[in-house]
Protein backbone atom coordinates (compact mmCIF):
# COMPACT_ATOMS: atom_id res chain seq x y z
CA UNK A 1 0.00 0.00 0.00
CA UNK A 2 1.05 3.29 -0.83
CA UNK A 3 0.93 6.29 1.51
CA UNK A 4 2.59 10.00 2.44
CA UNK A 5 4.93 9.58 4.81
CA UNK A 6 6.11 12.91 6.70
CA UNK A 7 5.83 14.53 3.02
CA UNK A 8 7.06 11.72 1.42
CA UNK A 9 5.46 9.00 -0.90
CA UNK A 10 6.28 5.33 0.61
CA UNK A 11 5.27 1.74 -0.21
CA UNK A 12 4.18 0.40 3.55
CA UNK A 13 3.15 -3.21 4.58
CA UNK A 14 1.92 -1.95 8.13
CA UNK A 15 -1.44 -2.62 8.96
CA UNK A 16 -2.10 -0.19 11.24
CA UNK A 17 -0.30 3.20 13.20
CA UNK A 18 1.85 0.73 15.48
CA UNK A 19 2.73 -1.31 13.06
CA UNK A 20 4.11 1.66 10.73
CA UNK A 21 6.11 3.48 14.18
CA UNK A 22 7.46 -0.22 14.88
CA UNK A 23 8.50 -0.57 10.65
CA UNK A 24 10.58 2.48 11.17
CA UNK A 25 11.87 1.82 15.33
CA UNK A 26 10.48 4.62 16.66
CA UNK A 27 9.14 4.22 20.42
CA UNK A 28 5.21 4.64 20.46
CA UNK A 29 5.50 7.00 23.65
CA UNK A 30 8.43 9.38 22.20
CA UNK A 31 5.96 10.45 19.01
CA UNK A 32 2.78 11.60 18.03
CA UNK A 33 1.09 10.68 14.82
CA UNK A 34 -1.32 12.49 12.81
CA UNK A 35 -3.31 10.80 10.04
CA UNK A 36 -5.07 13.40 7.43
CA UNK A 37 -4.88 16.27 9.37
CA UNK A 38 -6.41 14.26 13.05
CA UNK A 39 -4.39 13.45 16.43
CA UNK A 40 -4.58 9.99 16.62
CA UNK A 41 -4.56 9.17 20.24
CA UNK A 42 -1.24 7.19 21.64
CA UNK A 43 -3.59 4.63 23.41
CA UNK A 44 -5.30 3.45 19.84
CA UNK A 45 -2.12 3.58 17.85
CA UNK A 46 -2.84 -0.29 17.75
CA UNK A 47 -5.88 0.06 16.36
CA UNK A 48 -5.62 2.94 13.90
CA UNK A 49 -5.77 1.37 10.42
CA UNK A 50 -3.74 2.51 7.60
CA UNK A 51 -5.35 2.66 4.35
CA UNK A 52 -4.00 3.11 0.99
CA UNK A 53 -3.41 7.10 0.38
CA UNK A 54 -3.47 8.00 3.68
CA UNK A 55 -1.62 11.16 5.00
CA UNK A 56 0.57 10.66 8.16
CA UNK A 57 2.82 12.77 10.20
CA UNK A 58 4.45 11.46 12.68
CA UNK A 59 6.33 14.95 14.96
CA UNK A 60 8.55 15.21 18.05
CA UNK A 61 10.22 17.54 20.00
CA UNK A 62 13.44 19.18 18.79
CA UNK A 63 15.34 21.53 20.29
CA UNK A 64 13.76 24.91 20.04
CA UNK A 65 13.51 28.52 21.60
CA UNK B 1 12.45 34.18 43.75
CA UNK B 2 9.35 31.93 42.35
CA UNK B 3 6.80 32.81 39.47
CA UNK B 4 3.44 31.64 38.75
CA UNK B 5 1.71 31.54 35.13
CA UNK B 6 -1.61 30.14 34.89
CA UNK B 7 -1.54 27.06 37.07
CA UNK B 8 2.77 26.66 36.07
CA UNK B 9 4.75 26.97 38.81
CA UNK B 10 8.46 27.77 38.55
CA UNK B 11 11.52 27.90 40.47
CA UNK B 12 13.44 30.08 38.34
CA UNK B 13 12.57 33.32 36.69
CA UNK B 14 14.67 31.90 33.33
CA UNK B 15 13.57 30.02 30.55
CA UNK B 16 15.85 28.51 28.12
CA UNK B 17 15.69 26.96 24.74
CA UNK B 18 17.54 24.04 23.41
CA UNK B 19 17.85 24.99 19.81
CA UNK B 20 21.55 25.67 18.32
CA UNK B 21 23.66 23.65 20.89
CA UNK B 22 26.70 22.35 19.26
CA UNK B 23 25.72 18.61 20.79
CA UNK B 24 23.21 17.95 23.55
CA UNK B 25 25.65 16.98 25.87
CA UNK B 26 26.75 20.79 25.64
CA UNK B 27 23.05 21.94 25.72
CA UNK B 28 22.14 19.87 28.96
CA UNK B 29 25.69 21.25 30.72
CA UNK B 30 24.52 25.01 29.90
CA UNK B 31 20.56 24.19 31.07
CA UNK B 32 22.38 23.17 34.28
CA UNK B 33 24.60 26.22 34.74
CA UNK B 34 21.66 29.10 33.63
CA UNK B 35 19.45 27.24 36.98
CA UNK B 36 16.39 27.03 34.71
CA UNK B 37 13.73 24.62 35.67
CA UNK B 38 11.72 25.16 32.28
CA UNK B 39 12.98 24.85 29.06
CA UNK B 40 11.55 25.28 25.62
CA UNK B 41 11.40 22.80 22.40
CA UNK B 42 9.80 22.78 18.95
CA UNK B 43 7.72 20.32 17.44
CA UNK B 44 8.83 19.08 13.78
CA UNK B 45 8.91 16.22 11.80
CA UNK B 46 10.70 13.10 13.01
CA UNK B 47 14.17 11.76 11.52
CA UNK B 48 13.10 8.76 10.28
CA UNK B 49 16.34 7.91 9.08
CA UNK B 50 18.25 8.44 12.77
CA UNK B 51 15.24 8.15 15.20
CA UNK B 52 18.26 7.77 18.40
CA UNK B 53 19.12 11.49 17.50
CA UNK B 54 15.68 12.65 20.12
CA UNK B 55 16.18 15.74 22.30
CA UNK B 56 14.11 13.91 24.57
CA UNK B 57 16.40 11.52 25.29
CA UNK B 58 18.65 13.94 26.79
CA UNK B 59 16.73 16.16 28.86
CA UNK B 60 15.79 15.01 32.48
CA UNK B 61 12.00 15.36 32.61
CA UNK B 62 12.17 14.91 36.22
CA UNK B 63 13.95 18.42 36.37
CA UNK B 64 12.60 20.31 33.65
CA UNK B 65 9.04 21.11 32.80
CA UNK B 66 8.52 21.58 28.86
CA UNK B 67 7.77 25.08 27.14
CA UNK B 68 6.75 23.97 23.32
CA UNK B 69 6.76 26.60 20.84
CA UNK B 70 4.62 27.00 17.32
CA UNK B 71 7.85 28.43 15.94
CA UNK B 72 7.31 28.25 12.04
CA UNK B 73 3.99 28.88 11.98
CA UNK B 74 2.94 31.95 9.56
CA UNK B 75 -0.81 31.21 10.21
CA UNK B 76 -3.72 30.83 13.09
CA UNK B 77 -4.22 27.39 11.43
CA UNK B 78 -0.58 26.40 11.48
CA UNK B 79 -0.21 27.51 14.55
CA UNK B 80 -3.11 26.03 16.45
CA UNK B 81 -2.46 22.89 14.71
CA UNK B 82 1.28 22.44 16.03
CA UNK B 83 -0.19 23.52 19.63
CA UNK B 84 -2.32 20.24 19.36
CA UNK B 85 0.51 18.11 18.24
CA UNK B 86 2.70 19.71 21.10
CA UNK B 87 0.28 18.81 23.83
CA UNK B 88 0.62 15.17 22.69
CA UNK B 89 4.09 15.15 22.25
CA UNK B 90 4.85 17.35 25.66
CA UNK B 91 1.63 16.05 27.98
CA UNK B 92 1.38 19.67 28.77
CA UNK B 93 -1.14 22.45 27.71
CA UNK B 94 0.85 24.89 28.71
CA UNK B 95 2.41 26.31 24.83
CA UNK B 96 4.35 29.16 23.83
CA UNK B 97 2.74 30.79 20.88
CA UNK B 98 4.18 32.49 17.82
CA UNK B 99 2.48 33.19 14.89
CA UNK B 100 5.12 34.69 12.41
CA UNK B 101 4.05 37.78 10.16
CA UNK B 102 7.55 38.27 8.34
CA UNK B 103 10.17 35.54 7.15
CA UNK B 104 12.47 38.05 7.22
CA UNK B 105 12.74 39.61 10.48
CA UNK B 106 10.48 36.89 12.07
CA UNK B 107 8.43 39.75 13.82
CA UNK B 108 4.93 38.22 15.03
CA UNK B 109 1.57 38.81 13.38
CA UNK B 110 -0.39 40.33 16.18
CA UNK B 111 -3.66 40.07 14.61
CA UNK B 112 -2.69 36.16 13.80
CA UNK B 113 -1.64 35.73 17.09
CA UNK B 114 -4.93 36.66 19.22
CA UNK B 115 -7.10 35.30 17.20
CA UNK B 116 -4.72 31.93 17.45
CA UNK B 117 -4.58 33.00 21.68
CA UNK B 118 -8.93 32.77 21.83
CA UNK B 119 -9.01 29.95 19.81
CA UNK B 120 -6.17 27.86 22.47
CA UNK B 121 -7.63 28.91 25.42
CA UNK B 122 -11.17 28.01 24.64
CA UNK B 123 -9.19 24.22 24.33
CA UNK B 124 -7.87 24.66 27.69
CA UNK B 125 -4.15 25.72 27.14
CA UNK B 126 -2.38 27.80 29.14
CA UNK B 127 -0.74 30.49 26.36
CA UNK B 128 2.23 32.23 26.43
CA UNK B 129 2.10 34.95 23.34
CA UNK B 130 5.07 35.82 21.98
CA UNK B 131 4.29 39.31 21.11
CA UNK B 132 5.64 42.97 19.46
CA UNK B 133 6.76 45.15 22.13
CA UNK B 134 3.37 46.97 21.90
CA UNK B 135 1.80 48.15 24.66
CA UNK B 136 -2.02 47.98 23.36
CA UNK B 137 -1.19 44.10 21.68
CA UNK B 138 -0.39 43.44 24.95
CA UNK B 139 -3.68 44.55 26.44
CA UNK B 140 -5.71 42.50 23.71
CA UNK B 141 -3.87 39.33 23.99
CA UNK B 142 -4.35 39.63 27.75
CA UNK B 143 -8.15 40.08 27.13
CA UNK B 144 -7.98 36.96 24.28
CA UNK B 145 -7.11 34.88 27.56
CA UNK B 146 -3.42 34.88 26.99
CA UNK B 147 -1.83 33.74 30.98
CA UNK B 148 1.47 35.52 29.93
CA UNK B 149 2.68 38.14 27.63
CA UNK B 150 6.15 37.48 26.11
CA UNK B 151 6.93 40.68 24.19
CA UNK B 152 10.45 40.66 22.52
CA UNK B 153 13.73 42.73 23.15
CA UNK B 154 14.96 42.65 19.37
CA UNK B 155 13.76 40.20 16.55
CA UNK B 156 14.39 36.56 17.50
CA UNK B 157 18.26 35.20 17.42
CA UNK B 158 19.51 38.92 16.54
CA UNK B 159 21.34 39.40 20.09
CA UNK B 160 20.82 43.00 19.89
CA UNK B 161 19.17 43.41 23.69
CA UNK B 162 16.60 45.38 24.75
CA UNK B 163 15.79 47.56 21.92
CA UNK B 164 12.68 49.74 23.66
CA UNK B 165 12.69 49.81 27.54
CA UNK B 166 10.12 52.26 27.47
CA UNK B 167 7.95 50.25 25.69
CA UNK B 168 8.55 47.25 27.93
CA UNK B 169 7.89 49.63 31.08
CA UNK B 170 4.64 50.48 29.37
CA UNK B 171 3.61 46.67 29.27
CA UNK B 172 4.82 45.87 32.46
CA UNK B 173 3.15 49.23 34.16
CA UNK B 174 -0.22 47.76 32.31
CA UNK B 175 0.11 44.29 32.38
CA UNK B 176 -2.43 41.76 34.76
CA UNK B 177 -0.44 38.76 33.59
CA UNK B 178 3.35 37.61 34.45
CA UNK B 179 5.50 39.77 31.26
CA UNK B 180 8.03 37.56 29.91
CA UNK B 181 11.00 39.34 27.79
CA UNK B 182 11.25 37.25 24.52
CA UNK B 183 14.18 36.70 21.59
CA UNK B 184 16.95 39.10 20.94
CA UNK B 185 18.52 39.23 23.98
CA UNK B 186 22.13 38.89 23.57
CA UNK B 187 24.17 39.32 26.99
CA UNK B 188 24.08 39.15 30.36
CA UNK B 189 23.38 43.17 31.22
CA UNK B 190 20.32 42.85 28.50
CA UNK B 191 18.57 39.93 31.04
CA UNK B 192 19.97 42.78 33.54
CA UNK B 193 18.10 45.46 32.55
CA UNK B 194 14.78 43.18 31.58
CA UNK B 195 14.26 41.88 35.30
CA UNK B 196 15.17 45.65 36.41
CA UNK B 197 12.75 47.00 34.03
CA UNK B 198 10.13 45.10 36.10
CA UNK B 199 9.54 41.77 34.09
CA UNK B 200 8.74 38.39 35.37
CA UNK B 201 10.69 36.64 33.38
CA UNK B 202 13.39 36.24 30.19
CA UNK B 203 13.03 33.78 27.74
CA UNK B 204 16.48 32.92 25.86
CA UNK B 205 18.25 30.53 23.59
CA UNK B 206 20.57 31.70 21.01
CA UNK B 207 22.53 34.65 23.12
CA UNK B 208 23.59 30.90 25.45
CA UNK B 209 23.66 28.40 22.86
CA UNK B 210 26.10 30.96 20.54
CA UNK B 211 28.25 32.38 23.06
CA UNK B 212 31.79 31.11 22.57
CA UNK B 213 31.19 29.60 26.10
CA UNK B 214 27.43 28.61 26.39
CA UNK B 215 28.07 26.71 29.71
CA UNK B 216 30.09 30.08 31.51
CA UNK B 217 27.05 32.09 29.34
CA UNK B 218 24.19 30.56 31.41
CA UNK B 219 25.77 30.95 34.44
CA UNK B 220 26.40 34.74 33.52
CA UNK B 221 22.96 34.70 32.35
CA UNK B 222 21.68 32.95 35.97
CA UNK B 223 23.60 35.31 37.66
CA UNK B 224 22.46 38.64 36.02
CA UNK B 225 18.36 37.24 36.48
CA UNK B 226 19.41 36.86 39.92
CA UNK B 227 20.92 40.41 40.17
CA UNK B 228 18.52 42.68 37.84
CA UNK B 229 15.81 41.13 39.95
CA UNK B 230 17.05 41.66 43.46
CA UNK B 231 18.09 45.24 42.45
CA UNK B 232 13.79 45.86 40.92
CA UNK B 233 13.14 44.62 44.40
CA UNK B 234 15.11 46.53 46.40
CA UNK B 235 14.19 49.89 44.45
CA UNK B 236 16.52 51.95 42.80
CA UNK B 237 17.17 55.58 43.60
CA UNK B 238 15.96 58.37 41.49
CA UNK B 239 18.08 59.54 38.83
CA UNK B 240 18.97 63.06 39.42
CA UNK B 241 20.98 65.60 37.15
CA UNK B 242 23.35 66.85 39.60
CA UNK B 243 26.02 65.32 41.42
CA UNK B 244 25.47 65.04 45.68
CA UNK B 245 28.61 64.01 47.66
CA UNK B 246 28.85 61.33 49.19
CA UNK B 247 31.30 61.82 51.94
CA UNK B 248 30.46 64.65 54.18
CA UNK B 249 30.90 68.03 53.05
CA UNK B 250 31.76 69.55 56.90
CA UNK B 251 35.10 69.35 58.81
CA UNK B 252 37.28 69.37 55.37
CA UNK B 253 40.75 70.57 56.56
CA UNK B 254 42.01 73.65 55.48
Amino acid sequence: MRIRLNGREKETKAATVLDLLKEHALAPDRVVVEKNKAIVPRTTFGDAQLRNGDSIEIVGMIGGG
Amino acid sequence: MGLSIGRYEFSSRLFVGTGKYETFELMQKALVASGTDCVTVAIRRVNLENPKENLINFLDLKKYKLLPNTAGCFTVEDAVRVARLAREACATDIIKLEVIGDQKTLMPDTAGTIEATRILVREGFTVLAYTNDDVVAAKRLEEAGAAAVMPLAAPIGSGQGILNPANIRLILEQAKVPVIVDAGVGTASDVAIAFELGADGVLLNTAIAKAKSPVKMAKAMKLAAEAGRLAFEAGRMPKQRYATASSPEENHIE
